[in-house]
Order: structure tokens, then sequence, then C-alpha cells
């Protein structure tokens, strides 16, 4: 027998000798302590069940957020600034009530003289009956300037401006004309 | 279910959920957690794998070995955990090998060598999926295979004649 043949034996009988051992090994059932079946298929069925849907939490936890801001920023809100406006009201004049002797004279057309007799009572009540009188018809409703009472005479005119008596220059005359009231100034 | 149908859940627990369980004994202490939880995983996929039994030992593993690496860092109840690993197997009359003899050798295989065993021999996966599942090539893990069963057989006395066996030929363990 060569040393080939013979090695080649060897190893054969090697093999089956292996072979053997390991269906020897193959019939040791693995320790069935372990893994429980019923759990794990528990647990299966329980990550196969189907997840609801995180959409409408989702959505309704920003609502509720938004709401939260803007309920938030609603009462925190800084206090509006006061806004200053002019109001223009016209109220209407009240009705004058009119004497019967002022009457009489527009309807004869002549300008409406207002009364200047004092009142005795107060000037208050005169100042504003004048006042109204005025609002109401204008300028032409003032009564006409009194005379001052202490106005010179044109005989004084002299004295006051020391002039000699029964002067009858013509400049002298102008000028004693221009000082009376109503003459050209 | 979601991706899985319940039927081929429930066999494929009760068919490897033992294997799977002695397959993350190699690395971490709680194979269980690690084992459920793969099978969690396999339920919440879309698209189910088209070969489950494969893509649940690549699963496993990943899971074990990092769980181990977060043990590894608790040297103490690592150390508690070793002292008291229970059997991994359950004795039986067809196989005359002493259960615990058979956990002490297996535990005391190198990794690499008690992985592909333990996935070949209980696991029935095919060398090809084996190097899938651990990252090398089927040729590598038929060699590894090898290597380990007769690391194993040594370690659990079994009478040896010959010399362990080194060599990827046509062999009477086949291959496929």
């Amino acid at each position: 027998m060569s040393e080939q043949a013979y090695n080649d034996d060897r190893r054969d009988a090697a093999l089956t000798e292996l072979a053997a051992f390991q269906n020897a090994l193959a019939h040791l059932s693995p320790s069935p302590e372990g893994v429980n079946i019923s759990r794990l298929l528990f647990r299966a069925g329980q990550l196969s069940a189907p997840r609801p849907s995180r959409a409408w939490p989702s959505i309704t936890a920003a609502s509720l957020m938004l709401a939260v801001a803007l309920g938030s920023m609603f009462l925190f809100r800084p206090a509006p600034e006061p806004t200053e406006r002019i109001v223009t009201v016209y109220v209407p004049a009240p009705p004058l009530p009119m004497p019967q002797a002022e009457l009489s004279p527009s309807s004869t057309g002549e300008t409406p003289m207002p009364d200047t007799t004092p009142v005795t009572g107060g000037g208050d009540s005169d100042y504003l009956r004048l006042r109204r009188e005025v609002l109401a018809h204008g300028l032409d409703a003032l009564p006409p300037p009194t005379m001052w009472s202490a106005a010179l005479p044109n005989a004084d005119t002299d004295n006051l401006l020391d002039l000699p008596r029964g002067s009858r220059e013509p400049w002298l005359l102008r000028l004693k004309r221009s000082l009376q009231s109503g003459g050209p100034s | 279910m979601v991706g899985v149908e319940p039927e081929l859940l429930e066999r494929l627990a009760r068919e490897h959920a033992a294997a799977l369980v002695l397959y993350a004994r190699q690395w971490c202490g709680a194979p269980e957690d690690v084992v459920q939880e793969a099978f969690l995983k396999l339920v919440v996929q879309k698209t189910p794998p088209d070969n489950p039994v494969p893509w649940l030992y690549r699963v496993v593993r990943n899971a074990a070995l990092a769980v181990s690496r977060s043990e590894r860092r608790r040297r103490r109840h690592e150390t508690i955990a070793a002292t008291r690993a229970p059997v991994w197997f359950v004795d039986s009359d067809l196989a005359g090998l002493d259960a615990a003899a058979t956990t002490a050798a297996l535990r005391s295989l190198p990794p690499q060598q008690s992985e592909v065993l333990v996935a070949r021999i209980w696991g029935g996966l095919t060398f090809e999926q084996i190097g899938e599942t651990v990252g090398c090539s089927a040729a590598t893990a038929y060699r590894t295979y090898v290597a380990g069963l007769s690391a194993l057989r040594e370690r659990m006395g079994v009478t040896c004649p010959n010399k362990p066996i080194t060599t990827t030929g046509e062999t009477p363990l086949s291959p496929s």
C-alpha cells in the first residue's frame, strides 16, 4: 500500500468518525428553557396591531397651542392708547324773542335798532342780550355810540389849543373842523 | 402581522427558538431576550426575508455580540453569570453523550468554532449560509467546522485514532 493511499484511508476513517460524532451531537436537543412562545406570539400580535393615526392628535395639539397663544396675546396685550378727536357740534341758535317795538322798524325797511334803554337790574343780562343780537344780526345791531359827555363845544377849542379868540385864519378853521367829532381826521 | 404570517412565526419559534438560544449563549448571559427580540424584529419587517432562518441567526448573532460587549464592561456581572451557567442541552439516550460534558466542552471552544458548530448541527444552516452569517467564505466555514468538531471530540474524551482533520476535500460531512 502506498503512502498516499494510506493517508487517504486515514482521512476517510477520521471523517467517518467525525460524522458519527456529529450525528451523536445532533441527537442532543438544546434546552427548551428560554423563549416563551406564547408570550412571544402575544407581543408579536401587539406589535403587528395597526397603530392609530397620529394625524388627528397632532392637529388637535396644534389647534390647542394656537388657541393658547392667541388667548395669551389677548389677555396680555398692552392697553390701547387714547385717541384724541376734535368733534365740532353745531348747536342751532335759539330763536330770539323779538320785542314788538323792534319788529316795526324792520317792517318799514329801516335798520333794526337794538334797544339801548338801560335795563336796571344786572349788566350781565344786557351784555348777553346784546351779544345774541350781534350774533343774529351782525354789527348793525350795535347801538350807535353815545356822545362823550365831556366833548368840548366848538368854542372851547380855542382854549384847548390856546388860540386867539375870534381868529378867522383859514388853516385855523380847517384845524377846528377836523377836531370836531365826525369830521375828517 | 405586518410581514410574517402568524403560522410561520409560530413554526419558526417552535423549531428554531431553542437552537437560536443555544447559538446566542456563545456570547451573552441572557440569550432568551436576544432571541425574542430577533423574532419581534422579524415580525415588524415590512418585507419579510426570503429565508428567515439564516436571517434570524444573523440578527441573533449581532444582538448577542452587542449584549456581550455591554456585559463585558460589567465584569462582576459576567463572572456571576458564568458561575451559574445552565446546561445547554437535554440528555438523550440516543446521543450517548453527557449534556453537561458537552456543554462544558462547547463552552471551552473558541467562539468562532462553537458558533459554526451550533449553526451547523443544531441550526441546520448550510456552510454557505454560515459563511454569510459569520462573514467568511463557505470553505472557511467548513474548515472551521471540521476543526471545531475535532476539538470538541477531543475535549469530550471521545477516542480518536487519527489526527484532527484539516483537509477540505470530499468528506462524508457533506459541506453543502
